[in-house]
């Protein structure tokens, strides 16, 4: 049994040295019992830090040296807890980058006796850099200013962070630049467009002009094989001329804008049919049934569209027809499909499915003239504005065209075509 | 006095096209030829080979293409409408091109009139016969015009 003895002197009269002791037994068991219940409890406490997975820190707040670094300090950056205390450690193995910031961040934190949650990068014994994540609390004990904090490696998700954002900084790059190539080739394109309408119609035009002028000239006194000839040089230009033309509307309704506006269809039609004598009585019967519903698009496209379906329509009938077209909407959910019904030559089964393709010619050539863009122009323009364009057919029973485009939503107003 | 027309063209056929539409037509006011937009301002300025007002007077319509050397047409376009004495000489732009961008140009610009080229000779006297019978026999003179006169033409063949 652990016992503490305690003597004491009784107190003797004045002058005397002291006779009398008297001694106590203190039992100390209890006391020692306590003091192996704290010394175990202090051992549980040092090794639930040392399990920690983060460096559990204490420092004087004055000096910023270490007081005290659980176990996981050396496992993860590689130096003994002894050297941890040593001066001026702290300051020497932290990222100068970070050194000042972090200083001025525990200095703020101090003055107001605030937690802090800071990282910083530290650099380990085998000179790896770490980024470390530190809960930092500032306590007062003993009168003396402390730190106290746990600080978990959070390198990985640093590093991920970093790539993220390099990544995403390189994506941008990427898009700003693919637009600027993309706007680049717009450009080109508009140049080429430009530069076509001019410098490629000029000489077809000489071409055309002069030997109409010379048949006009030699009227009489030419051959008629010369006269052919003139006759087949005036084609053959024309031919050239008007896929110029085709290839120009195609690039117009390629590069038309995205923005689309209610379009009044019946007020739309009936100003291509104007325009157009051939779409005309006693040319051709075009009948709208009404109402057509409004549609959303562009006014310039659409009105394309809308001629190369009528020039379709009343060029491919048979000879001595009269070509009847009728025109109706029928809507589809959200959109609206316009339909143009001929009684012209019809189209074959196998032929459904290329005819809207660029340069796609059904009919042989002496036959029926036609550049082949007509139906690209339509189709091109449909995926524009967002729709869609079809045909149903049959060989000498006529032929449904169809474009369907976006309805307008109630409560728009729809304006009136003729503004462009 | 007949005023002139200003044809501002640098295409070889497209001005003998012109000349043969002027023919065709019967227009017998004076066709003048420069070649190039340089040469149109100095033209319509007076300047330079044109100093000689009475060989090159001020004409009474100017017929513009847009494809130009040294000065592109609308250059030239501009430099008219800036001109206080040439503010309202009438000007129609007669171009290859039927881009919306031009014709749009063209008339923001201030031109009173926009004619495509036609690819056929027969549809451009056409089309300088109505020119005619508008602006150079019916239409009235902007101010200042005080020499204007057309010459009697017969009157028209009934349509």
């Amino acid at each position: 049994m652990p016992v503490q003895l305690i003597t004491e002197a009784i107190r003797a009269p004045l002058n005397h040295l002291p006779s009398k002791f008297r001694t106590s037994i203190v039992d100390l068991t209890q006391y020692k019992d306590v003091e192996a219940a704290i010394a175990r409890t202090q051992q549980d406490y040092h090794h639930l830090i040392d399990t920690v997975e983060g460096i559990v820190w204490e420092a004087d707040a004055q000096t910023m040296d270490c007081t005290f670094v659980s176990g996981y300090a050396e496992r993860l950056l590689g130096y003994p807890a002894s050297e941890w205390l040593r001066a001026g450690f702290w300051q020497r193995h932290i990222h100068f980058q970070d050194r000042e910031r972090v200083a001025n961040e525990l200095n703020r934190a101090l003055a107001k006796n605030q937690r802090l949650v800071t990282e910083y990068r530290v650099v380990s014994a085998d000179r790896r850099l770490l980024w470390l994540h530190d809960n930092i609390t500032p306590l007062v004990r003993d009168r003396e200013f402390r730190l106290l904090g746990v600080a978990i490696d959070v390198t990985n998700r640093r590093v991920a962070e970093d790539e993220l954002r390099r990544a995403h900084d390189l994506l941008e790059q990427r898009v700003i630049e693919r637009t600027s190539e993309l706007r680049q080739s717009i450009e080109d394109l508009e140049a080429f467009s430009y530069s076509a309408s001019h410098d490629l119609r000029s000489p077809l035009r000489a071409m055309l002009g002069f030997a109409e002028l010379a048949l006009q000239h030699g009227k009489d006194q030419l051959s008629p094989t010369v006269e052919d000839y003139l006759k087949r040089i005036i084609k053959g230009a024309s031919r050239a001329d008007r896929l110029v033309q085709d290839l120009l509307a195609y690039s117009r309704v390629s590069r038309a804008s995205l923005a689309q506006n209610p379009i009044a269809l019946e007020e739309l039609i009936r100003d291509v049919m104007e325009q157009n004598v051939q779409f005309q009585p006693p040319n051709a019967q075009v009948k709208l049934q009404p109402p057509l519903l409004p549609v959303l698009g562009h006014e310039p496209s659409l009105s394309q569209c809308v001629t190369n379906f009528l020039s379709n329509a009343v060029k491919f009938v048979r000879p001595g027809t009269v070509p009847f077209v009728r025109i109706w909407t029928e809507p589809r959910d959200d959109q609206v499909r316009v339909w143009f019904q001929d009684n012209g030559i019809g189209i074959e089964q196998r032929d459904l499915g290329r005819i809207f393709g660029i340069f796609e010619r059904i009919q042989p050539m002496d036959k029926y003239e036609g550049t082949g863009i007509g139906l690209a122009i339509v189709r091109k323009a449909a995926e524009r504005m967002g729709g869609s364009v079809g045909v149903e057919s049959e060989p000498e029973q006529g032929s449904r065209f169809w474009i369907q485009l976006k309805g307008v939503p109630p409560n728009d107003q729809v304006s009136t075509p003729g503004g462009g | 006095m007949t005023k002139s027309v200003l044809l501002v063209e640098d295409e070889e056929h497209d001005i003998i096209f012109m000349q043969t539409a002027f023919e065709g037509a019967q227009v017998n006011n004076p066709l003048d030829v420069v070649r190039d937009g340089q040469a149109a301002v100095d033209y319509l300025g007076g300047k330079g080979a044109f100093v000689d007002h009475q060989r090159y007077p001020i004409p009474g319509l100017v017929l513009l293409d847009l494809r130009l050397p040294q000065m592109p047409g609308l250059e030239v376009l501009k430099w008219i409408r800036s001109q206080q004495s040439l503010a309202h000489l009438p000007v129609i732009v007669c171009s290859g091109s039927n881009q919306d961008s031009d014709v749009e140009s063209a008339y923001a610009l201030g031109a009173n009139g926009y004619i495509v080229k036609p690819s056929s000779p027969s549809r451009l006297t056409r089309i300088i016969s109505t020119v005619k019978k508008y602006w150079l026999d019916a239409n009235g003179p902007p101010p200042n015009c005080d020499e204007w006169l057309s010459v009697i033409v017969p009157p028209p063949a009934q349509e």
